[in-house]
């Protein structure tokens, strides 16, 4: 009796092999105990594997070894932490220019609006004591009973204007043509 | 002692139950090289046991 090789006992056990192989194998084990055996042993050992695959290694310090595993977890975190905390996400160009666009236009209006209240200064409204008032002799301003005039020329084609605290004398000189134009304000 | 190919389809193949071809898709190898391995594995595996019995 000529009996398989090994090799293809050892697939015929794990069914690694094609159906005609298996069907000449499964016929020669119903009349050879001796090749059944081997079958068997390597199904078992097949088996074996899986379990042994299963076991922890003898001779292994647990304790140590889930010592070092929580030390390397802390480690971790805490290098986790440092890097989270240290780490700076980079100022993209637009960002670094947004700061200096919102502050520049306001300081120019600032600067503008400075320069402008300079140059005009802006009309106090008169207090209830000052009293503008116009009169033949010119434009006079009084309060609690003191003030002045601006003196008019003794001529006719003097114009008189009053709006509110301000007053104003316009005239036109009949010799040389020349126009005066005078403003009070009172405040 | 088995060699590196052969513990790897040892492993997927016996221990973890993986079909031959998707062995040979993780090796990137044939199916027949798969056989091939696992013969030799289950055979030297066999011999070992024997050796460790006596």
């Amino acid at each position: 009796m000529t009996h398989p090789l090994e090799s293809r006992l050892a697939l015929y056990a794990g069914k690694d092999l094609s159906l005609p192989s298996r069907f000449r194998i499964a016929l020669h084990l119903r009349g050879c105990s001796r090749c059944r055996r081997v079958v068997k042993e390597f199904q078992g050992l097949r088996q074996l594997a899986g379990s042994c695959a299963q076991e922890l290694p003898p001779g292994v310090n647990w304790d140590v070894l889930a010592a070092e595993m929580k030390a390397n977890i802390r480690l971790g975190l805490a290098a986790a932490r440092c890097i989270t905390a240290t780490v700076v996400e980079p100022e993209s160009p637009k960002a670094r220019w947004r700061a200096p666009a919102i502050v520049l236009p306001v300081l120019l209006l600032i600067v503008a609006g400075w320069i402008l209240q300079s140059l005009n200064p802006p009309l106090r409204p008169a207090g209830p004591e000052f009293v503008v008032e116009v009169s033949s002799a010119g434009i006079g301003v009084q309060r609690d009973g003191r003030g002045f005039t601006l003196l008019q020329p003794h001529t006719e084609n003097v114009v008189y204007s009053v709006r509110g605290e301000a007053a104003g004398a316009r005239y036109v000189d009949e010799e040389t043509g020349q126009v005066t134009i005078s403003h009070v304000y009172a405040y | 002692m088995l060699t590196s190919r052969e513990r790897a389809v040892l492993l997927l193949r016996d221990v973890e139950g993986l079909p031959a071809e998707e062995v040979a898709r993780y090796l990137k190898c044939s199916k027949a090289t798969v056989r091939s391995h696992i013969a030799n594995a289950r055979v030297k595996f066999r011999r070992y046991m024997m050796r460790r019995k006596s």
